[in-house]
């Protein structure tokens, strides 16, 4: 009951092919137009209702912390393996003396 | 015994709405329902008094209440229609007054629905529901565990109100008792988890071993197998096209389905039941084949006419048929030895559970050292929806198979070893 005609309508539109084989009796489960669910469909994905949402949170849950673990794995990241060249205090002052000269040229 | 239902409570069809205008576009826009049409069946427009009725059979069935059926508070005869239910039930407004229990019971709440179930059925609107579907694709496996999965998994028309099921439940009730029995994947589990014994699934093991040829080793087509239903009344008359959908839930089989009894053949001519020395045959297709036999079940037995008997393609099914009721109990006495001397399994259904219980309270008081168990009581799933009433006691409602039972021959006899 993962599959559920609704959403493969809405996702599928472009096929209409797969459709065109429900029948006539298939499409009374759907109002036209705004494709409610009709009373007999809810009533008969009632005793699966719960059970497919329990299903649903373990398998979103699954992604969800993939991507959960992903992104604070990848936060935590500082970059401190990455080598900076050594340079000294004068070094650095001298750089930053050229720099701030040539800020002021143009 | 008798499920509450309040009237009020009961499902509504939503139409769905064919013009395309403004309004229709603002609603789907904002999900809302389409309007009713006025023709939808609903309790309010179906309720009508039997005695003022537009129907004019329902007319005759209340003046038939009035003359048969007694008052149950001061035991004469019937002349006061219950405003609740619009169906003729006491002697007087005092009696139907004083009627505690039926006021307690909420009685005239199924009675109503009586009365609202019996209108549809005679108010001429489009009945689409009985658009029955066809063949199933092997692919899509059918859900029995409850009608509502049954129609959305063999894609019958949505049946969004409790009208649409009454009409159409009360004919696929016979054939659907039989295939959630039999088939593979039935409602009914074995014990503790459901009320199939141990015996039972022996008998319905044997039974799917044929029902399943390309399961088993040995690919040898024996005979078709044999349904017989005995004292079968309303199953005789059922349409061709409804026992069909037994055999698209079974492809593949070919099913002999035999009608037993004096009432197993109608006349539609004369509108009365016809009498054959030699069983009347009707082939449907290749698939199907009714043969209706109009002698009592034991009389067939002792000519040998079905012999022999084969718990693996046989099954006997007794749909409501009265074996403790005072008029048919000695034809029963007659007809069990050769039933129980089959060995197949038998299955009975009940109109409601007293009636059942009735049944089983005299099997097991003449029968109980010779059958075994094979299925306790139980509401049967496939019951009729419909509500239904005993023009002798309008006090009486039921629904056509709405208990179910199963029983046979015993087949192993204990040896004492002292």
């Amino acid at each position: 009951m993962w599959y559920s005609p609704s959403s493969a309508r809405f996702l599928f539109s472009f096929q209409q092919d797969i459709f065109a084989t429900m029948s006539n009796r298939a499409s009374t489960y759907y109002t036209k137009g705004n494709h409610v669910m009709s009373p007999a469909l809810l009533r008969a994905r009632k005793p699966y209702f719960w059970r497919n949402m329990a299903g649903l949170v373990v398998l979103g849950g699954i992604s969800a912390s993939v991507y959960i673990y992903t992104y604070t794995f990848l936060t935590k990241d500082d970059f401190e393996d990455i080598p900076i060249p050594p340079i000294s205090d004068e070094k650095l002052a001298v750089l930053k003396k050229e720099y701030e000269a040539s800020k002021q040229k143009k | 015994m008798l499920q509450s239902v309040n009237p009020a409570l009961i499902r509504r069809p939503v139409s769905a709405c064919r013009q395309r205008n403004f309004g229709s576009f603002i609603r789907s826009v904002l999900c809302l329902d389409p309007p009713p049409s006025p023709n939808d069946p609903t309790p309010e427009n179906r309720f009508h008094p039997w005695d003022s009725s537009p129907a004019s059979d329902l007319r005759t069935r209340a003046a038939f209440i009035r003359t048969k059926a007694l008052c149950p508070v001061t035991n004469k005869e019937i002349n006061y229609t219950c405003p609740y239910s619009g169906i003729p039930t006491h002697h007087s407004r005092e009696a139907w007054e004083q009627d505690t229990e039926y006021h307690a019971t909420k009685r005239y709440e199924l009675l109503k629905l009586v009365n609202i179930y019996e209108h549809d059925l005679r108010s001429g609107r489009e009945f689409p529901e009985f658009d029955f579907p066809e063949a199933q694709y092997r692919e899509s496996l059918v859900n029995l565990a409850n009608w509502d999965t049954f129609f959305y998994t063999r894609q019958f028309v949505s049946m969004d109100s409790d009208f649409q099921l009454a009409a159409v439940t009360k004919m696929l009730s016979y054939p659907m008792t039989i295939a959630a029995l039999l088939h593979q994947h039935s409602p009914y589990f074995m014990k503790p988890k459901g009320p199939i014994t141990l015996e039972g699934l022996k008998s319905l093991a044997a039974l799917r071993y044929t029902l399943y040829p390309e399961a088993r080793v040995s690919s040898m087509k024996d005979r078709p197998i044999r349904l017989f239903m005995l004292g079968a009344r309303a199953e005789s008359q059922l349409p061709g096209h409804v026992w069909k959908q037994l055999s698209y839930l079974f492809p593949n089989l070919t099913f002999e389905l035999h009608f037993i009894g004096p009432e197993a053949l109608l006349d539609r001519e004369r509108g009365q039941y016809a009498y054959s020395e030699r069983p009347v045959i009707q082939r449907l297709d290749d698939s199907m084949v009714f043969v209706h036999h109009t002698e009592y079940f034991h009389t067939l037995h002792e000519a040998q006419d079905f012999f022999p008997y084969d718990p693996y393609l046989d099954v006997f099914f007794l749909f409501h048929p009265g074996l403790s009721s005072p008029q048919t109990t000695d034809l029963w006495r007659k007809s069990m030895p050769g039933l129980l001397d089959s060995k197949c399994a038998l299955f009975l259904t009940g109109y409601h559970e007293t009636d059942i219980d009735n049944d089983i309270k005299w099997l097991e008081d003449n029968y109980a050292d010779e059958m075994d168990l094979l299925m306790e009581k139980r509401p049967n799933l496939y019951g009729s929806t419909k509500w239904e009433l005993n023009d002798m006691n309008p006090h009486e409602v039921f629904q056509f198979n709405q208990q179910v039972y199963g029983f046979r021959g015993k087949r192993y006899h204990a040896i004492n070893q002292d």
